[in-house]
């Protein structure tokens, strides 16, 4: 038997040994809880949410009616530290002369990019066989709500945007 | 749960290696003096938990790098402890590292385990080396220009300087290829030497042993590791701890600006363990410079190699 267990067998009463041994277990639960806090919160955080802007997208005068075009546009991007001009696509759908509409280019299920299928007359995502209308209705697939919308306005007959993204997966429209 | 704790420890030498490392009798008993190495430990364990946790935010990229660590300190919860632990952590470990071997030498106890004793000035070394190489990884004022002096200096020594300067700055000057290869040294070299050589330093000081007190009549007496010896390491620990996040808080280190080669008005001067090299520089001139870039630092390490027996074949 070593010396360990032989001090801890005096039950009841608290030795010089059980004390210590306490007291280890205080302090590495305190040395744990300095560092563990903080290093959870520092990765379990999020980006703050991007301010809303209007971007303009173009000449939007041209378009046929009821034929979805894919209009790709630059917005001014700030992702944690870098500030840049990124590239961004959105759907624009002409109904008549001035109604619009114009759908966020992110299939709803998981992220993917959808097409539309002008045999078909269906927006078809390519990922998992979610399939939409021309008014973003969900006819097959996974996909658990209709495609997002984008505010948007015509000045001129040019079409500005307010880019933004929406959680996927989820039957809600929540903005991320 | 039992059942589990029985099924793989059947399997897994879990209580064989935690007596390895718990079972020890220590010459002379339980000491404060002999502390310092496991805090060392310890502050390596916070070395490698915020150098992780940094990685979550950092780039390696001479444009955004600076950006990076400042949103880290500035928009991330609890990012300016993170990056300041990081930075007084580095300080304290060659602190507590210099101090381990004046402990070591004042006991007299690199006589009796040479190799232990060989293998920590290795960790010297190497942590010196995280120390150089860990500085330039923010691009700011003070870190770009210790990276610029520092691999001038390693350009200066002997017959392989053009060589360590093409090594260390992949080219001839300072670029994007030189914060690269310092990331690469720093995170995927450094650190796996030092988590190696201090495996190697706590086998080697297992096996054979340890000094304990000068005094021959205290070596007598052993006391146990665990929990005697433990507790005064944990202790220490969390009083190094204590000190490290005051520092922290009083003393955060200074925002010195994107690294910027236009603006003369900035006087880069190293940090405190490399300022040796610093003032040497000043009193070397012209052909005898290099004496002052490799000559001093080698002096300063040559006592502590020189100082315990070297092994000899026996006769």
């Amino acid at each position: 038997m070593d010396h360990d267990s032989r001090a801890d067998q005096s039950d009841g009463t608290v030795t010089r040994r059980k004390f210590f041994k306490a007291l280890i277990g205080v302090f590495a639960a305190l040395g744990g809880a300095v560092l563990g806090i903080p290093s959870l919160r520092a990765i379990f955080t999020k980006a703050p949410l991007r301010k809303l802007e209007w971007s303009e997208v173009g000449d939007v005068t041209s378009l046929a009616l009821m034929q979805p075009e894919d209009m790709n546009f630059e917005i001014l991007s700030t992702d944690a530290y870098l500030n840049q001009k990124v590239t961004r696509s959105v759907w624009v759908i002409r109904h008549s002369q001035t109604e619009f509409t114009v759908f966020s280019p992110i299939c709803t299920h998981l992220g993917c990019h959808f097409k539309w299928d002008a045999q078909t007359g269906h927006f078809e995502c390519p990922c998992h066989g979610s399939v939409f209308t021309i008014d973003g209705k969900v006819v097959g697939g996974p996909a658990p709500r209709p495609l997002d919308t984008l505010p948007h306005r015509i000045e001129n007959g040019v079409l500005y945007v307010e880019w933004e993204r929406f959680k996927v997966g989820i039957s809600e429209k929540v903005r991320v | 749960m039992n059942f589990l704790i029985k099924w793989f420890t059947d399997r897994w030498p879990f209580y064989q290696l935690r007596d390895l490392l718990l079972k020890e009798d220590i010459p002379g008993g339980s000491s404060f003096a002999y502390t310092i190495g496991s805090s060392i430990m310890v502050i390596f364990g916070l070395q490698v938990v915020t150098g992780i946790l940094q990685l979550f935010y950092y780039v390696p990229t001479i444009d955004h790098a600076y950006n990076s660590v400042s949103y880290l300190r500035t928009e991330v919860p609890f990012g300016w402890l993170i990056h300041n632990m990081h930075y007084w952590g580095a300080s304290a470990m060659v602190f507590l590292v210099a101090l381990h071997m004046v402990r070591v030498y004042t006991w007299g106890a690199y006589k009796k385990t040479p190799l232990t004793w060989f293998i920590g000035i290795a960790l010297l070394l190497t942590v010196m080396a995280l120390s150089f190489t860990g500085a330039p990884l923010i691009w700011d004022q003070k870190g770009y220009y210790a990276g610029e002096v520092g691999t001038s200096i390693a350009g200066e020594v002997p017959i392989v300087g053009g060589l360590m300067e093409i090594l260390l700055r992949g080219g001839h000057t300072m670029s994007q290829l030189t914060l690269s290869r310092f990331f690469a040294f720093h995170v995927g070299v450094f650190v796996p030497l030092l988590a190696l050589f201090i495996g190697m330093h706590i086998a080697s000081f297992r096996t054979s042993g340890v000094g304990g007190p000068w005094d021959k009549e205290k070596q007598k007496k052993t006391g146990p590791f665990w929990p005697d010896q433990a507790f005064k390491d944990l202790t220490v620990a969390t009083v190094v701890m204590l000190i490290l996040i005051a520092l922290c808080v009083y003393f955060p280190v200074p925002f010195a600006g994107m690294a910027d080669t236009i603006n003369t008005t900035y006087v880069p001067k190293p940090e405190w363990n490399f300022l040796f090299v610093y003032q040497a520089l000043k009193y070397f001139k012209g052909p005898l410079e290099p004496i002052g870039a490799a000559g001093v630092p080698a002096a300063t390490s040559a006592p502590a190699w020189h100082s315990p027996p070297w092994p000899r074949r026996r006769r």
